[in-house]
């Protein structure tokens, strides 16, 4: 039970940290890189790195390749820059869960329990969540280790991730595309192509950046 | 011998009644129904094929819940399925599809796909679920006041036991038994017309011999 419990937890990692396996940055992150590309990423560092809060709705996209159907998903995001990411879905069902630098909490209208997971003890988990900030921060660089990148359009732009064959989501991801918004402040879309054809769109509107939060943003029980 | 079958089966059923988050099925009169008229009307309501999104908590013991969402497609007339099970966050945890006898392992993250009686166990839920809602022809019938039971011998032991009631004369339950030991019950709830024919919107899987149960709730019926 415990082993299945993380292995949920582990399937939110994978979304939200869409598949970056790497912390190292290498030394220089853009050698390689053409000189637009790399501006374009130094640039969407530059802007990111001013982000403090970050308050979004969002809608998900699901598309399984065996299905004709697109499954929605809508929610809220709050996240406090190197402190606390609250995760909240409101359709089809109701889930929450927040993740601070100690522990993960969850609740599901379902179940209508409160879960909490300490991350001492959890160094796998414990790497994960770094990576989640890093992803929420915007250090794209750090993606390089494991990713192929190409500008795909740059305004407003648009940059795609593709795992390289020696990565460990090879097998399972296809490519990252990243869309911004026009004044590149923070992500517009992501689009996830999985390598068996199903997808994820996740569109961010309502985006409200630096702004104060409030504590109630990130309780999960609440919603109980 | 027919009533301490039944005796068994209304043990199991009162045992079994706590916490399903479901309405119970109102009380209608039985005199007047003929068996063979019940399960035709039964069978003509049901749909052939559907495709519904559902949400689901696995529990184990009294407090593990685990909740997830599911993606069904059933083929009832030629005894086909195809499921998806995702993460609330919705992230693909595994993808099965089969028949009768048959399975097709399409996906599954992490651990899931380790264990080998994993997907079997999953397609055999399916199967106990959604296939084999009515008793075969000339299956002996006890009429009671307000419930109709229908027993349909396996031959090898086994005995699957279907209660039918309710003023709109539905499958309440099927509780499958060896030896008069129950091993597990499929219930369902609150049907509504749709569009597709008569379904349930609570279903509850009771595994006596492995002890779990598994509640579903339907929350949308897709057309493929």
């Amino acid at each position: 039970m415990r082993r299945l419990r993380k292995v949920f937890l582990f399937s939110l990692l994978c979304l939200v940290y869409a598949g970056q396996s790497a912390r190292a940055v290498p030394e220089s992150p853009s050698a390689g890189l053409g000189p637009r590309l790399s501006a374009t990423i130094s640039r969407l560092e530059a802007h990111a790195a001013r982000l403090k809060t970050l308050s979004t709705e969002f809608v998900q996209e699901k598309n399984l390749a065996a299905f004709r159907n697109t499954l929605t998903l809508r929610g809220r995001i709050f996240m406090e820059r190197g402190g606390r990411l609250a995760w909240h879905v409101d359709e089809p069902v109701r889930y929450s869960v927040l993740i601070t630098d100690k522990v993960i909490r969850q609740w599901d209208e379902e179940t209508r329990q409160v879960r909490e997971i300490p991350l001492s003890g959890n160094p796998m988990l414990r790497t994960a969540l770094d990576q989640i900030s890093v992803w929420f921060n915007g250090d794209y660089s750090s993606a390089l280790k494991d990713y192929e990148v190409e500008l795909v359009q740059e305004n407003p732009v648009v940059i795609r991730f593709m795992p390289k064959p020696s990565a460990l989501t090879a097998k399972v991801l296809k490519s990252i595309e990243l869309r911004f918004r026009s004044n590149e402040e923070y992500l517009e879309q992501i689009l996830i192509l999985e390598a068996g054809g199903d997808s994820t769109r996740i569109r961010f509107e309502n985006t409200v950046l630096n702004s104060p939060l409030k504590e109630a943003d990130f309780e999960v029980d609440r919603r109980a | 011998m027919r009533h301490g079958l039944l005796a068994c089966v209304l043990i199991f059923h009162v045992a079994g009644c706590a916490a399903v988050p479901f309405g119970s099925p109102a009380d209608a009169s039985m005199k007047d129904v003929s068996p063979h008229e019940l399960l035709a009307r039964f069978e003509e309501r049901l749909p052939s094929r559907f495709t519904l999104l559902n949400s689901l908590v696995f529990q184990f013991g009294l407090f593990n819940k685990v909740s997830a969402l599911g993606y069904i497609s059933v083929d009832r007339e030629h005894r086909r399925f195809h499921v998806v099970c995702m993460s609330p966050v919705g992230v693909k945890l595994f993808e099965v599809s089969g028949d009768e006898k048959d399975i097709d392992r399409h996906f599954a993250i992490g651990d899931f796909g380790k264990n080998p009686y994993f997907f079997r166990s999953v397609a055999e839920d399916i199967r106990r679920v959604y296939f084999g809602l009515v008793p075969p022809e000339e299956t002996p019938v006890y009429r009671g006041r307000r419930r109709m039971y229908f027993y349909s011998e396996s031959g090898s032991g086994e005995e699957t036991v279907y209660r039918f009631g309710s003023p709109d004369h539905v499958l309440l339950d099927k509780t499958r038994l060896r030896d008069h030991v129950g091993l597990w019950r499929v219930s369902y709830y609150e049907y509504r017309s749709t569009s597709e024919g008569y379904l349930p919107a609570g279903t509850v899987l009771e595994n006596w011999e492995y002890g779990y149960r598994i509640t579903i709730r339907l929350k949308d019926i897709r057309s493929e």
